[in-house]
């Protein structure tokens, strides 16, 4: 991927510019980079949805239908 | 890489970046050369792409949390979300409830929950919690050498806290926290806090060490007149040795 095309990816994924000195590293480290943060942001949203099923077994049965509601 | 053979503020940064992507400092080598400031801008701009991607479920997450008492949401807090998801969640709470809900924890959890949280999201939590419990956390993360994670907290501090946490600190602790400190004015600050013998031993322990000049480059932007005065007649004292 070409270095312009890669640090646009990466203010994709930054939500805004990419600081300078940092838009100017090689592509391969750019895209490194993005992947980093997108893995990050996939593996929050599985680990929220796996904690709010776990901490459901923490709460009185009765509680659970209200709740479940309460998260969509 | 060496991370010791980095400037501390690159290396805070670099830390700091490390944690919020879930990688080791040496995965990111590539951003050695890159300057602090930047590095810094970079970690915020992942900072809010982060905690605002899960925003919205960690938001219905904090509104469910009203249904249930303090005790039961601490009890999910650290056997079901663990450290970092109990850090992005606290900023979300009401104030008062997570306050409850971090004296119903353990100290040991709370300062991982310290490592992974944003103290600029969580300050009125912060600011509801016991200055004796803030050192008591401040104990957990000196004893793990977490000073980066000092760093980030003593900006966002009650003065009765950063005062208690100073005080657990041993002077080689206080220079390494300062080295990495986020606020531009918490030098000033915490100096402020230290009473006159504490910073004179302070500075008595690191002239004439390989850490000398970066702390002098630390006060160089200390407002007068408590720059001269923390400084006395060392500014222009004895060289470093070697």
């Amino acid at each position: 991927m070409p270095e312009g095309d890669a640090a646009a990816e990466l203010a994709d994924e930054l939500g805004g510019q990419v600081p300078p000195e940092v838009a100017r590293l090689p592509a391969a480290e750019l895209e490194h980079l993005a992947g980093l943060i997108a893995e990050a942001r996939h593996r929050q949203a599985a680990e929220i949805a796996r904690a709010a099923e776990r901490g459901l077994s923490f709460v009185p049965r009765l509680l659970r239908g209200p709740l479940r509601k309460a998260l969509g | 890489m060496s991370p010791d053979s980095l400037a501390p503020a690159t290396r805070a940064e670099l830390m700091k970046l490390g944690r919020l992507l879930d990688v080791e400092v040496d995965e990111l080598d590539y951003l050695r050369d890159i300057p602090a400031e930047q590095l810094c801008a970079l970690r915020e701009q992942v900072t809010e792409v982060i905690f605002d991607s899960g925003g919205a479920a960690l938001g219905r997450l904090a509104t469910a949390s009203r249904l249930l008492p303090t005790s039961a949401i601490a009890a999910i807090a650290e056997r079901a979300f663990g450290p970092v998801l109990a850090a992005r969640i606290a900023g979300l709470l009401d104030a008062g409830r997570a306050a409850d809900v971090a004296a119903k924890l353990p100290t040991p959890f709370l300062a991982e929950v310290a490592v992974h949280l944003d103290p600029r999201r969580a300050v009125d939590v912060l600011a509801r919690i016991p200055a004796q419990r803030i050192a008591e956390v401040a104990r957990e993360l000196i004893a793990a050498h977490e000073h980066v994670t000092l760093g980030r907290f003593v900006g966002h501090l009650p003065d009765e806290a950063t005062m208690l946490a100073v005080r657990a600190m041993d002077d080689m602790t206080v220079l390494l926290v300062a080295f990495v400190l986020e606020e531009r004015n918490a030098v000033d600050r915490v100096l402020a806090l230290m009473d006159g013998h504490r910073v004179d031993g302070l500075l008595d322990a690191a002239i004439g060490t390989e850490l000398w000049p970066e702390v002098l480059e630390l006060l160089h932007d200390v407002r007068e007149p408590l720059r001269t005065r923390v400084l006395g007649s060392r500014a222009v004292g004895p060289a470093p040795a070697g």
